[in-house]
This record gives C-alpha cells, structure tokens and sequence, in this order.
C-alpha cells in the first residue's frame, strides 16, 4: 500500500504547488488601469532604426517613436501634414518642404531642416543598407535651404513624391545623435513622435512611454506595451480574455465568434493588397492572351471570397484595390464562365486543355487558396500540378522567370498606383523589381510614365484608368481577390484615431473606458 | 574521472566545427538569398541595390572564405551579425536562450515528476486499472500534437477559467526570484503562472515516454534476483521498490531523459510560439527562414553545445547510480 501513498503525497504537493502559483497575485492591482495600452504585433520588430528596416511590425512601433514628413489617412487617402507644415513645388522636379516650427527630439534637440536632409540621404545611402532605400530612389539631392525649409529635387518628374514621404522608412531622425551613437541607435532611438522608447525585450515585447512634449499635443496613454504574439489564435484568445487591447492577426475562422463577443470588436477594412495569378508571359501557352483570359473566366471570384476567405475580401479585376489612387471603378472581375473559358482554350488550340505547375508559397492563406484554383481550373480542362515551395526559394525562382504560373501577394503602401504599375507591369521592371512575367505593352508603358510624371492629379487618374482597361483586355495577370484587412480590439478601448491599418495606427489618443 | 571529463570536453571541438560546417553548408547551399528576402514583394528589388547590400554584407565572396571568415570569428568568440537585424548574434541569443532553458527544465520537470510516478507505480501494481489508465494516458500524451493541447489548455484555463495568463513570459524566473526576496512575492507568482501551461504542454508528451520507458525498466528489475532477495529479507515494499528496484531502473530513464532535454531545447517551436514565449526555437526558425545565416549558425551551435554537455552529464550520472561503472 506504501506506493499509492506516496503516490497520492506526489499529486498532493503538485496540487499544492498549482495552487500556491495560481493563487498569487496575477499582478500588482494599479499595473493594467487606465491608460496602459496593450497591442500584439505578429513578429518581432527587425530594428528600431527606421533606416534600416521595412518590415510591418517595425513600422508600427516607428509610427509611434517617430515622425514622417506626411501622414496618409489610409480610409481617404487624404495626405495630412505632419513635420511638413506646407509645401510648394518650385518646378516640376523641385519640391520645397516647410519644416514645422518648435519640433523637438526626445532628447530636447529642436528638429532643424538639417536632420530632415540628413535622414532623406540616410535613407538612400547605400552604406546604410536599408531595405526600404527603393522608396527614394527617385531622389537627386535634398538641399537645406535656411531652418525650417528643405527642398527636394527629383532625377525626373515624380509625381507621387509626397505619397512616398509618409512611408513609415522616411522618418525623421536626429542627425546630431545618430552620429554620435552610431550603431547604438538602434538601440537609443530617439524620434519627435508621441512616444519614447523605454525597452525591447527581444522576442517578447517592446515597451514605450508618452513624450509630454509631442508636439501635436501631449499623447493620452501613459504607456505602450507591443507584445510579440506570433500565433494568431493566441492574439485571439488574448482579446477574448481582456489581457490584450488591440489584436493585429486573428484567424480568419473566428472572425464570427468574436464578433458574437459583447467585448470585443472586429474592424474591417477594404486592403489595399492584391491576391493574383501571374503569368509568365515568355511561357508557352501563357504567351497567347486567349490562354490568359481562359483561365480569368475559369476562377469563379466569389466562391474564392466566401469559402477560402471567409467572405473577408472583395473580387478583383484589377491590380489597384478601391482604397488605392488610380483604381478604376467601372471595371468588373472576369465573370466566372467554364465554357467561355473552353472555347478559348480550343481557339488557342487547346480544345482538350494542357498541364501546366502553379508555383505557390508555403504560407498557409495561399496554398489554401491555391488549392480552389486548382479545382476550378480543373472544370475547364486546365491540369495544375502545385509546387509549393519555401517563401525564399520560390522569391529566387520567380526573380529569375523559372515558372510558368506564381501566386502573388501584392500590397500598395502608398495608396498610389504608380507603385503597383511601374513595379509590375512596366517593361523596365523585369525581373527582381516586380514584372517577373515579363509583361510588356508599350501603350502600358507610356501611361504608367503619364501617371507618374505628370503633376495633373487629374491626367494622372485618367491615364491609370486606362492601364487598368488594358491591363484588363491583356488578362496579363488573373487577378483573384483583395484581402480585407481585419483587426480585433477591446470595446473598451476607445479612440477616435484607431484604425483598421495596423501599420498607420498610432495610438496617441487611444483610452481605457473603466 | 578528471581525465575522462577532459577527454570528453576536447571531442566537443570537433563535434562543434562539424555541426558548423554542416549547418554553414545546408544553409547557403538551400535556395533563397538573405538581401531578396528582406526586400521581399516591395516596388524597388532594385537588382543594383541589392548587389551592393550584398557586397557590403560579404556575401558575394566565395563560400570557402565565407566559411573561413566565419571560422576565424569563432576562434575570436565572434558569431558575427545578424543579417537581418544588424545586431551582434551574440546578444540575440544571450537575450533568447535563457527563456527557453527555464521552459525546458520547466517541462523537465513535469515530465520525471509525472513520468517517474506513474511509471513505477504502474510497474508495481501491473494490469491494475491505474496501469491501463496510465498506458491510456501516455499513449494519449505522445499523440496528441502540442499546437492542439497548447490552445485547449489557454482557452479552457487561460480564456475561460482565468487562472492562467493566456501566453507571454512576465519576466526571467532569475529576476523574478530576485523581486521576491526583496519582498516583492507577487513578482515570482507572476513569472510562474507565465511558465505553467507552456511547461505542461512542453512537458506531458515527454512524460509520457518517461513513463512507459520507467515501467518497462521496472518490471525487468522487479523481475531480478535480487529483488526477490530483498523481499525474502523482509525488507518493506517501499524500500524494495525505490532502494533497489527504481535505483537500477534509471539508468536508461537517465538516457533517455537527457536526450529529452536537448530535444526540449530545440524542440520547442511550436509551444514557443502558441504562447508567444521569447524563446530561441522561435528564433531559429525565422532565421533559418529568412536566410539569417550567422544567426542561424550561431544558434544551432549553441545547441548542439549543450547537447553534449548534457550528454556528458548523463554519463557520469551512470557512475552515481551504479557504483560498477568506471570512467576511463
């Protein structure tokens, strides 16, 4: 009888043990109220120096530690002035920036137009190695004029410039410290933004403070914790039991029992991405337009929509998604259609169909979807063979043209089309930068040039419209659907600034409703 | 014994420089380039870009000086920098490590406490119901996957029952017990309750196989001569099971628990990331996704490091349990 003794004195000490650890207290009584925001980010932040990284997570916390000269209002897609107070344009390759009076760093520095100048040319610099330099590219210098006035001088005329400064890489940072520190910066950030940094806990999470000083007023949160939750169930569960505020990735699946949730609210918004099939125009049989529409009036978009996507996108029939500059209201998707499809297929001399490999990413949301294009291609005769491949191996194959079809997830941070054409359908965009199908037609070419040189918002809007038309009759790519973008908070959490857009929200005015 | 601690610590060199040769090789012999992936889908993968982050970074050297240069820093104590990050490597693992090692051991724990207790117990009472309860048990606890039990645990006793937070570690335990002597109990409290359901999804398949295995080990020793000397003695059940019966048993419960805890160490990805705990499992993954070579490498060797420390550790654990074997 000895051992069941013992037996039971084991589970009676672990019983104990549980109890004593669940009894303490969960944490000290005043550490949660009031204005304390928590919000989970997918990912750890790459770096906290906004020049040398350009990855989502990191672009949230620099949103709240710095600021850009513009801001982007990503539901209007109004350009809001930030540590530009106004602007000019001098000729059309000069822009001239007014600089906001009485700015100051974290550090009490005041923000001159020379740190404005110096971070812009940081930015570029290629011994800075920033991913994000491309978003500059365009520039040929950036002269100080006196303290509060900068002018920017493009290679050529670009007309989305100032859409370009409110990228969260174009932050401002203070010349003065970040040659002192060095590499130490990015360990020491110091910004003009609403928040201070106070910790990274690598892997776990980053802690901020208010700034009293901000100068668009004094933020209403006291801190800022960004944990690091990779696994969206876990953000999910984390909202449900009141211990998160702001979720930034739930499963798509339980989008609809949380919103059953009194709690809890689910915000949605039209994304600004695409989700597409893309050709490789130099591939046999890709390279006759009739193969390439076939297969658009093969996908049946709706039932995409609703059953891969949990009814958590809108079809496409274009590259530009309604909240993006450029997209063109009067164009429908490709109607779904298996005989219009199998009469072009026999027209192109394809009468019993063909095989053919859709390369896919090993990312979860796009073999899925990848698997109910395979079916529907399937209805028309259409063999797809997927080969799911690793992220970083398929981003080699498809830069260098080994594929016949790659899914494509594509997003337009600007919220201007110049950056989804002249990356993707520009014939000087070959390979790494984007047109991995080498697409090209010479019309599409031309207008991309109108819309990004012209300063005519106008001009510019028509002539996207029309690449848009044409990028359409050409079918260069099957566009599939945009994915929504969804965000989970607490209802008692408030704000009148927060928004769906994780990477713009700034959480200057959010607020615990006790 | 001295001599045979240091022989054993001089084979870890070149276990080490293997593994990081292996490691070195598979990483840059697999497609995909570090400098593409960190520009990902963006509108300017300018090629010419690219090749200068590359020149800069030394990437564009050959692989044999791109080993050599990664050996010569390792002489020096020097991992490197991560690609990624652009911080030293060194310091992304000091920051990492030490969250998965209290989470290992956590799990360590509950996996002998557990697997021990059952094992003998149903060793002794063979074929009774707590025997088939526990055979029940652990073939529940090595099948089920640790995504699935992670999230059943959070949401019926983080979600629904709050008794746990729902992931996330507070702080180090270290630090924690630190507060706590300075009177700050609730701190230790805090950073426990963190540990508790990532150590017992951790921790439970690994139960399971130490319970079978210390069952199996116990009915041969059971079985013994000398045990039925012992009890022809008149010795107690109690001393006969847990002085001589259990004592002999370890010695491949001790093997096995010791190759657990490497695996715990590496293993321990998925419960790292349902309750997004800042571990390096985590971590390794990502750089190994995202081409972070010298993060990568970093990391593995590290591990494997301890891996043959625990291994050594092991065997002379043998020597404590049974007076018969020598080091030589």
């Amino acid at each position: 009888m000895r051992p069941r003794r013992s037996f039971w004195a084991a589970v009676s000490i672990l019983v104990v043990m549980a109890l004593l650890v669940a009894g303490c207290p969960a944490r000290q009584p005043e550490a949660r109220v009031g204005k304390h925001i928590i919000a989970a980010l997918s990912t750890d932040i790459v770096t906290l120096d906004p020049h040398r990284g350009n990855d989502g997570p990191s672009m949230t916390v620099w949103n709240q530690m710095y600021s850009t000269l513009f801001d982007l209002n990503a539901e209007t897609r109004e350009l809001i002035p930030k540590l530009a107070e106004r602007w000019e344009r001098v000729d059309d390759r000069t822009t001239r920036l007014f600089i906001r009076r009485g700015v100051k760093f974290h550090d009490g520095t005041p923000l001159t137009a020379r740190d404005v100048e110096f971070s812009l040319k940081r930015l570029v610099d290629p011994a800075t190695k920033s991913p994000a330099a491309f978003i500059l590219t365009m520039l040929e210098d950036v002269r100080t004029v006196d303290d509060h006035t900068v002018e920017i001088i493009t290679k050529e005329p670009f007309a989305p410039l100032l859409f370009h400064l409110t990228h969260r890489a174009t932050s401002i940072v203070p010349e003065a410290v970040v040659k002192a520190k060095g590499e130490d910066f990015a360990r020491q950030p110091v910004g003009t933004g609403p928040f201070k940094f106070v910790e990274h806990v690598k892997g776990d999470r980053v802690e901020l403070e208010r700034n009293p000083d901000y100068w668009g007023g004094a933020p209403v949160p006291e801190r800022v914790t960004l944990r690091i939750i990779p696994e969206p169930a876990t953000q999910a569960a984390e909202v449900e039991a009141g211990s998160l505020h702001i979720a930034s990735a739930i499963p798509l699946v339980d989008v609809p029992r949380l919103r059953e949730l009194a709690d809890v609210e689910v915000l949605t918004m039209v994304g600004w991405s695409v989700t597409a099939l893309l050709f490789n125009h130099r591939a046999e049989p890709f390279d006759d337009v009739r193969v390439r529409r076939a297969v658009s009036y093969a996908l049946d978009r709706d039932a995409i929509v609703r059953h891969v996507e949990h009814g958590l996108a809108i079809p496409a029939a274009q590259v530009s998604s309604p909240v993006v500059f450029g997209h063109n209201p009067n164009l429908q998707p490709y109607p779904h259609d298996p005989a219009k499809a199998r009469q072009l297929l026999a027209e192109a001399g394809y009468p019993q169909g063909f095989e053919t490999t859709i390369l896919v990413w090993n990312i979860e949301r796009f073999i899925r979807w990848a698997e109910a294009v395979q079916a529907q291609l399937a209805q028309v005769g259409i063999d797809a063979e997927l080969n799911v491949v690793e992220f970083g191996a398929a981003l080699e194959m498809a830069y260098r043209g080994e594929f016949e079809i790659v899914n494509m997830g594509w997003g337009c941070p600007t919220l201007d089309s110049d950056y989804n054409l002249f990356a993707l359908f520009h014939s000087a965009s070959w390979g790494p930068p984007g047109n991995w199908g080498f697409y090209q037609n010479p019309e599409v070419d031309r207008l991309i040039m109108v819309g990004r040189t012209s300063a005519d918002m106008q001009e510019r809007e028509r002539a996207y419209h029309r690449v848009m038309e044409l990028l359409h009759q050409d079918a260069a790519w099957a566009f599939s659907h945009h994915p929504t973008l969804v965000l989970a908070k607490r209802a008692e959490l408030r704000d009148s600034e927060i928004s769906v857009s994780f990477v713009y929200m700034n959480l200057r005015r959010a607020y615990i409703q006790e | 014994m001295g001599a045979y601690v240091a022989g054993r610590l001089l084979h870890v060199l070149p276990v080490v420089i293997g593994v990081s040769l292996l490691v070195f090789l598979i990483g840059h012999l697999t497609p995909g380039d570090p400098v593409a992936l960190m520009f990902g889908l963006e509108a300017g993968a300018d090629p010419e870009l690219m090749a200068s982050i590359r020149r800069e970074l030394g990437l564009d050297q050959p692989l044999h000086i791109q080993y050599l240069r990664f050996l010569g820093g390792l002489a020096r104590g020097d991992l490197g920098r991560s690609i990624r990050t652009g911080d030293k490597v060194v310091r992304e693992i000091q920051a990492r490590l030490p969250a998965t090692a209290e989470l290992a051991l956590s799990a360590l724990l509950i996996s002998v406490a557990i697997g021990v207790t059952a094992g003998v117990i149903s060793a002794a009472y063979r074929n009774s119901g707590f025997d088939y309860a526990s055979t029940f048990g652990a073939l529940f606890g090595v099948s089920v996957p640790a995504f699935w039990l992670g999230l059943m645990l959070m949401y019926f006793l983080a979600v629904r029952v709050p008794l746990f937070p729902v992931s996330g570690r507070a702080m180090p335990l270290v630090q924690a017990l630190g507060l706590s002597l300075t009177g700050e109990f609730w701190q230790f409290g805090m950073a426990a309750r963190h540990l508790v359901l990532p150590a017992i999804t951790l921790g439970l398949p690994s139960a399971a196989l130490v319970a079978r295995l210390t069952r199996s080990a116990m009915l041969e020793v059971l079985g013994q001569d000398y045990v039925r000397t012992a009890r022809a003695k008149g010795l107690g059940e109690r001393t006969v099971l847990y002085r001589h019966a259990l004592r002999n048993a370890m010695i491949p419960v001790v093997t096995m628990v010791g190759l657990q805890f490497g695996f715990l160490l590496g293993g321990a990805v998925i419960t790292e990331s349902v309750f997004a705990w800042p571990g390096i499992g985590r971590l390794v993954v990502q750089a190994i996704q995202q081409r972070d070579f010298p993060l990568a490498q970093g990391i593995v060797m590290i591990v494997a490091l301890i891996f043959v420390l625990v291994n050594l550790l092991v065997d002379l654990a043998y020597g404590a349990l049974d007076p018969r074997v020598r080091y030589r």
